[in-house]
């Protein structure tokens, strides 16, 4: 008797040990789900805010704003950001009056973290602000530099050194853009003439002329 | 030191047949101390190859990670500088499993009394998976002369992430197994001396624990790469200037939701096994907790904290291990049923959308939402997604978790 007393205890045991820890799983279960699934998201998506970038050019800064052909002129551009830190911040720099970029247009120094780009006539670009979701052929040259990412505050520049072929009005349209782009704060300029992407752009140009 | 003298001692002085082994092979010392360091030298070579996996593993998600960032990249980036150590030592490792392994075939075969020492396959799986592992090398620069920037999938990643996987699964078969040949061995040296198996228990200087977290070592890289396998044809980083090897999105989806949860379950389920296997039949809560812990420890270190923006989910990242410590609980506490072992398999299953974020985002972004995913959005696209995509996804995830725990247990079941 004492035997099958013993055995009937270690079975209740052993089965209230099992149904206690169920118990204890589906409310363990019960809280994770609930909390990843309904309470953590609600509460991030309630308390995150938009990221707000405000991308400016500082400055622009020509060497001259008159060249005889033949001659270079160089042109620095200074770009910050003074909004939140952005996941990119691209500045561009395009070229209306040539064909392609050889030998006329130099990269002679810049700080990004990333290498520069050019973009030749018929290469894929973004337009619009939505970068590469809404791609278009490119009807002119450009140089395109960016910082992944460009923290709040931080400085960056490029200077060129362009070398004219022809006489004229020598045109450079400049623009600087945060992605991700969420609003009218991420792009500089904010209004104003915009250019084959659709996009707002500040004009620098130099008067090219005969000796 | 004390108890390797001792036993040193104790095996000596018990060896009847004592046979003098020379470098050139033409005798061979007959005594189970030889024959048991050398196995634990191959046990090394093991070890060597899935440590050596598990570093490169984490050093390549770490990389995928700063390519998504779009950090500068050089030779010597800390990602790559841990997924060439860990190559490297898995090179050690193979050679050293090679070595080891062709000392104590010469043994055994000179022998004859004991064959079937059941190396073959973990050895021939370390080595091919080494050898892709370093032909991956040459082959991608071969590739990015060719073909410029490469994008996730593509021949070279395929091979090294093939490679991981082959040599990890070697490296386990490689560590079970040595267990199971010193444990015989030992169990036959005692036959022989006192026909006495229970004097064996009572001499076996094999820390068990030692062996459970050996095979923590050995299944953690085989989950890893497997998971790396998953996300090349899931993910859409494959679609570069001259080819586009990205996958129909949904059908990419269907690809994540059916491997994932079967992955973290067969994985999970398998290591209780074996541990189960290796020590006896007593079950130990822990191994499952520990590797899932690890497993998450990998993926914050090396997905997350090098995205700013993704740090003040990693609570939220962190609730992962309730499932895990459950399933652990499940089927180290609870009896061994059928029943038991298939919810454990179920909860994994159902927390693969938790357990491989963020990553995961990348995958059901461009079925859901398809919104520009910028390191700084991933958070909130996945939060909003969650809402939207998990209640269709639990069923199939429990599913397919369940199917996971079934398969681990047949294959072991029939291993056996």
């Amino acid at each position: 008797m004492n035997f099958d007393y013993s055995k009937r205890s270690n079975n209740i045991i052993r089965v209230n040990t099992t149904i206690v820890l169920i118990v204890l799983a589906a409310i363990s279960l019960i809280i994770y789900y609930s909390l990843s699934i309904l309470y953590i998201p609600q509460l991030y998506l309630s308390f995150s805010s938009e990221v707000k970038s405000q991308p400016v050019i500082t400055g622009a800064k020509l060497s001259n704003s008159k060249v005889i052909l033949g001659e270079s002129f160089d042109l620095t551009i200074t770009t910050r950001n003074n909004g939140d830190t952005a996941d990119m911040q691209v500045v561009s720099l395009s070229f209306p009056n040539i064909t392609s970029i050889d030998s006329i247009v130099k990269i002679s120094d810049y700080n990004f973290t990333q290498k520069p780009v050019f973009i030749e006539v018929g290469d894929d670009v973004g337009s619009e602000y939505y970068g590469f979701d809404k791609v278009i052929k490119a009807p002119y040259p450009s140089i395109e530099a960016n910082s992944r990412p460009w923290h709040t505050g931080d400085y960056y520049q490029i200077s060129i050194d362009v070398k004219p072929t022809s006489v004229g009005r020598f045109v450079i349209f400049l623009k600087t853009i945060a992605l991700p782009h969420i609003n009218e704060l991420d792009h500089y300029p904010r209004f104003g003439i915009k250019d084959y992407q659709g996009e707002f752009i500040a004009v620098s140009s130099v008067d090219v002329v005969n000796k | 030191m004390k108890k390797i003298f001792s036993f040193r001692r104790r095996v000596f002085d018990n060896n009847t047949e004592n046979h003098q082994y020379s470098k050139n092979h033409s005798t061979v010392i007959e005594d189970p101390y030889f024959y048991k360091r050398l196995i634990n030298r191959y046990l090394v070579g093991c070890i060597l190859v899935s440590f050596g996996i598990l570093l490169a593993e984490s050093g390549g998600s770490w990389d995928i990670t700063n390519h998504l960032l779009n950090k500068p990249e050089t030779f010597f980036s800390p990602p790559h500088v841990i997924l060439y150590s860990g190559i490297g030592l898995s090179l050690v490792g193979a050679t050293i499993m090679f070595l080891y392994w062709r000392s104590s075939s010469i043994y055994i075969s000179t022998r004859k009394k004991e064959k079937n020492l059941e190396l073959d396959l973990s050895i021939k799986l370390v080595i091919s998976g080494v050898s892709m592992l370093i032909l991956a090398g040459p082959l991608d620069f071969s590739w990015h002369s060719a073909f410029g920037l490469d994008g996730l999938l593509s021949p070279p990643h395929l091979t090294l992430t093939i490679g991981m996987l082959a040599g990890s699964i070697g490296a386990l078969i490689g560590i079970t197994s040595s267990y199971f040949v010193i444990l015989n061995n030992s169990i036959s040296q005692e036959k022989r001396q006192d026909n006495n198996i229970d004097k064996f228990k009572n001499n076996e200087k094999i820390p068990l624990s030692l062996y459970t977290t050996l095979t923590i070592i050995g299944i953690l890289p085989i989950w890893m790469s497997s998971s790396g396998l998953t996300y090349m044809f899931s993910l859409p980083f494959s679609d570069t200037e001259y080819y586009n090897f990205n996958l129909e999105p949904t059908t990419a989806a269907i690809i994540a939701t059916l491997t994932f949860p079967f992955l973290i379950s067969f994985i999970l389920v398998s290591l209780l096994r074996l541990v189960v296997e290796i020590s006896n039949k007593k079950r130990k809560f822990g191994a499952i907790s520990l590797t899932g812990s690890i497993f998450m420890i990998i993926t914050i270190v090396t997905m997350i904290i090098p995205n700013k923006s993704l740090l003040s989910t990693i609570p939220f990242y962190v609730l992962n291990i309730i499932p895990i410590i459950i399933a652990d609980i499940f089927l180290s506490k609870l009896p061994l049923k059928r029943v038991y072992i298939y919810t454990s398999g179920g909860i994994l299953g159902s927390s693969f959308f938790m357990l491989y974020y963020p990553m995961i985002t990348h995958i059901y972004n461009e079925v859901v939402t398809n919104q520009p995913l910028w390191p700084s959005l991933t958070a909130p696209i996945y939060f909003e997604m969650i809402f939207q995509i998990y209640p269709l996804l639990a069923v199939p995830a429990i599913g397919v978790g369940i199917l996971g725990a079934i398969v681990s247990s047949r294959l072991i079941n029939r291993k056996n």
